[in-house]
C-alpha cells in the first residue's frame, strides 16, 4: 500500500480525545509513532560535540536538506535502531509529517494563557518536559528530557522554511544543550589551529561575512550564526550545522561564493543556504578552543581596527540577541553569557567593507591570543 | 534581613541581570531590550534587588555620596519608579522575609562624587523579533487561532 493511499484510508488519532497535559500529548503522539510503517521513516545521528541526537523523520518531504545540515555521523537504517535508555544512547527526536503519515492535528485543552512569546509554551512545560507550539509551521512538539526522546507533529514537512532546514531542531537543542550544561550562543565561530573566536551581535553586524570570508583565507568554521558553547574553562565551541547563511544582496561577497551556486533558490528571508559540507568541507571545525570574542562594526575606514572593549560592552552584545532566540531557560543563557565575556577577553573590530583585511588582522589576534590564565595552570 | 514597607522585588520571569564593575546591564529575556544602570543606580541595584525598602537604601547611600540627602532621596525614587515603569520591579509582598545584604552604617572616609542614576534603554533587538502573542484557542478544534 502506498504512503498516500494509507493516508487516505486511515487517519490515525483522528478521534475526539482532548489531550490535557504534556505527559498525555507525549504519549499521544507516541503511540502514533509506534503505529507507524518503518519503512515510511528515514534517520541520522548527528554528533553535535558532545551531545548526540537521533533524529527520525517520519513520512517526511526532502528529508535529506534535514540531515545534511548536521555534522552526521550515521544515516540510514542503522541510524534508526533504538537505544532508549542505553547509557549515552542519543537523545531521540521522532518527526512525522502529519498529512504523509496520515496523523491527525491533536486536539489539546491549552489556553491562550499557557502560551508565551517564543515557541516554548510555559503553561505546558516544566522541568521534566518542555511543550513547543510551532507557529511557523503550525505543528506541535513536546520534548520529554528524563526519557531522552521528543515528538514532533507538523502538518506537513514540506510547509517547513528553508531557514528551519538550515537550522533544524534548534529550539530542542537549546533545551537539550542547557541540561548538559552547555547553552546555545547566538553567534559565529571561527579559528585557526584549533584556537578559535566567537563573533558576535545582532544581525547585519557581519558575523556571516567574516565567518564566510574565514574560509577564503584557509580558517576554519564552526559556525556563522549558532555556536553550541561550554562556557567552563578551558571554553570550547562545537558546530551545531554546516550551513551558512548570506544576504544575495550582500554588498560583501567572499570569492569562494562569487561563483557558487547555491543551494536554495531564494531562501525566506532573502538569505541565501549554503551546505559547506558540500561546498567547503576541509574548512570546518567540529570544535574550537575559545579565546576570544569580537564584537564587529562595519567602517567606511580603510584598515581594520581592533579595540579592546570591557566585560559590560561585550554582555550587551552578546545576551540579548542570544536570550531573545533562547528556546531554553533564557536566565541560564544570560548567566552563560554572563560568565564568557568575563573569562575571556572581547575586542570591537571596525571592519572595512572588504572583510580579507579584517580576516588578516583577525588571524594575528589568534597567533597572539594566550590562553586565559584561569585555566592556563 | 528585608526592609519592609516600600519594598520591591526584581521580575525574574522576564528579567535577569548581571552585575559588573561599575555598571549593572539588566535585559528583559523576551523581547531583547537591555537597560545598562550606572552612578548612584549600580550603587543601588543590590539593596533594591534584596529588597530593602527604598527610604533605607536613601539612607545609606546618602552616605556615601557628595550630595544632600533629600537630591539623593528624589533621584533614587524616580529611578524606582522608571524601574516599576518598565516592569523591570514589582511591588514585594509585604512581610516578605529574604537573605539581604547588610546596608554599610558608617560613611566612607570620603564621600564619593555624586553622578546621579543613570538610566540607559536599549531596544536594538525589538525590530528583530515577532512578539505576536496567542490571543485565544479554539475550544472545539483544540488548537491556537493564530
Amino acid at each position: 500500500m502506498t504512503r498516500a493511499l494509507r493516508a487516505a484510508l486511515s487517519v490515525r488519532g483522528a478521534d475526539d480525545r482532548m489531550i490535557g497535559s504534556s505527559g498525555a500529548l507525549f504519549e499521544h503522539l507516541a503511540e502514533a509513532v509506534r503505529g507507524l510503517d518503518p519503512s515510511d521513516a528515514a534517520g541520522c545521528v548527528a554528533a553535535l560535540g558532545p551531545l548526540t541526537i537521533r533524529l527520525t523523520l517520519h513520512g517526511a518531504v526532502d528529508e535529506a536538506f534535514f540531515f545534511d545540515a548536521f555534522p552526521s555521523v550515521l544515516t540510514g537504517v542503522s541510524a534508526m535502531e533504538s537505544s532508549d535508555g542505553a547509557p549515552g544512547a542519543p537523545f531521540a527526536i521522532d518527526v512525522v509529517d502529519g498529512a504523509r503519515c496520515g496523523v491527525a492535528r491533536p486536539r489539546l485543552a491549552w489556553e491562550a494563557a499557557d502560551f508565551g512569546f517564543k515557541r516554548v509554551v510555559p503553561g505546558w512545560s516544566d522541568d521534566d518536559r518542555t511543550t513547543y507550539f510551532l507557529r511557523g509551521e503550525d505543528g506541535v512538539a513536546v520534548a520529554d528530557w528524563q526519557s531522552g526522546r521528543a515528538h514532533v507533529w507538523l502538518p506537513s514537512t514540506a510547509a517547513v522554511a528553508a531557514h528551519e532546514r538550515a537550522a533544524p531542531f534548534r529550539w530542542i537543542i537549546d533545551g537539550l544543550a542547557q541540561r548538559h550544561g552547555l547553552t546555545t550562543l547566538h553567534a559565529a565561530a571561527i579559528g585557526l589551529g584549533g584556537i578559535g573566536l566567537l563573533i558576535v551581535g545582532e544581525g547585519g553586524r557581519g558575523k556571516s561575512t567574516l565567518a564566510l570570508a574565514a574560509i577564503d583565507a584557509g580558517m576554519t568554521y564552526l559556525a556563522d550564526d549558532y555556536a553550541l558553547v561550554d562556557v567552563r574553562p578551558p571554553c570550547r565551541a562545537y558546530r551545531l550545522f554546516n550551513t551558512a547563511k548570506l544576504r544575495p544582496d550582500s554588498s560583501v561577497r567572499p570569492d569562494w561564493i562569487a561563483d557558487l551556486a547555491h543551494e536554495r533558490e531564494p531562501v525566506d528571508g532573502g538569505k541565501l543556504i549554503f551546505n559547506l559540507a558540500h561546498h567547503a568541507p576541509e574548512a570546518l571545525a567540529d570544535r574550537l578552543e575559545i579565546r576570544a570574542l569580537l564584537l564587529p562594526e562595519f567602517t567606511d575606514g580603510a584598515l581594520p581596527v581592533l579595540e579592546r572593549v570591557s566585560p559590560s560592552e561585550a554582555f550587551r552584545r552578546t545576551a540579548p540577541s542570544t536570550a531573545a532566540q533562547c528556546q531554553g531557560s533564557e536566565a541560564q543563557a544570560v548567566a552563560d553569557v554572563g560568565r564568557l565575556v568575563r573569562t575571556l577577553p572581547s575586542y570591537r573590530l571596525h571592519m572595512p567593507r572588504d572583510p580579507r583585511r579584517s580576516i588578516e588582522r583577525i588571524r594575528e589576534l589568534l597567533r597572539a591570543l594566550p590562553p586565559s590564565p584561569e585555566w592556563a595552570a | 534581613m528585608a526592609s519592609g514597607i516600600g519594598a520591591y522585588r526584581f521580575n525574574s520571569d522576564t528579567f535577569a541581570f548581571e552585575v559588573f564593575d561599575e555598571e549593572i546591564v539588566a535585559l528583559n529575556v523576551v523581547d531583547g531590550i537591555y537597560y545598562a544602570f550606572g552612578g548612584a543606580a549600580a550603587a543601588a541595584w543590590p539593596y533594591l534587588v534584596a529588597q530593602h525598602s527604598v527610604p533605607t537604601v536613601a539612607s545609606a547611600l546618602a552616605a556615601r555620596y557628595a550630595v544632600l540627602p533629600d537630591e539623593l532621596a528624589r533621584d533614587l525614587a524616580a529611578f524606582v519608579e522608571r524601574l516599576v515603569g518598565e516592569n523591570i520591579l514589582v511591588t514585594a509582598p509585604e512581610g516578605i522575609s529574604v537573605d539581604a545584604p547588610e546596608i554599610a552604617g558608617l560613611p566612607p572616609a570620603s564621600a564619593q562624587a555624586y553622578e546621579g542614576f543613570l538610566f540607559e534603554r536599549h531596544a536594538d533587538m525589538e525590530d528583530l523579533l515577532t512578539l505576536d502573542p496567542i490571543h485565544d484557542v479554539d475550544p472545539s478544534k483544540g488548537w491556537p487561532n493564530t
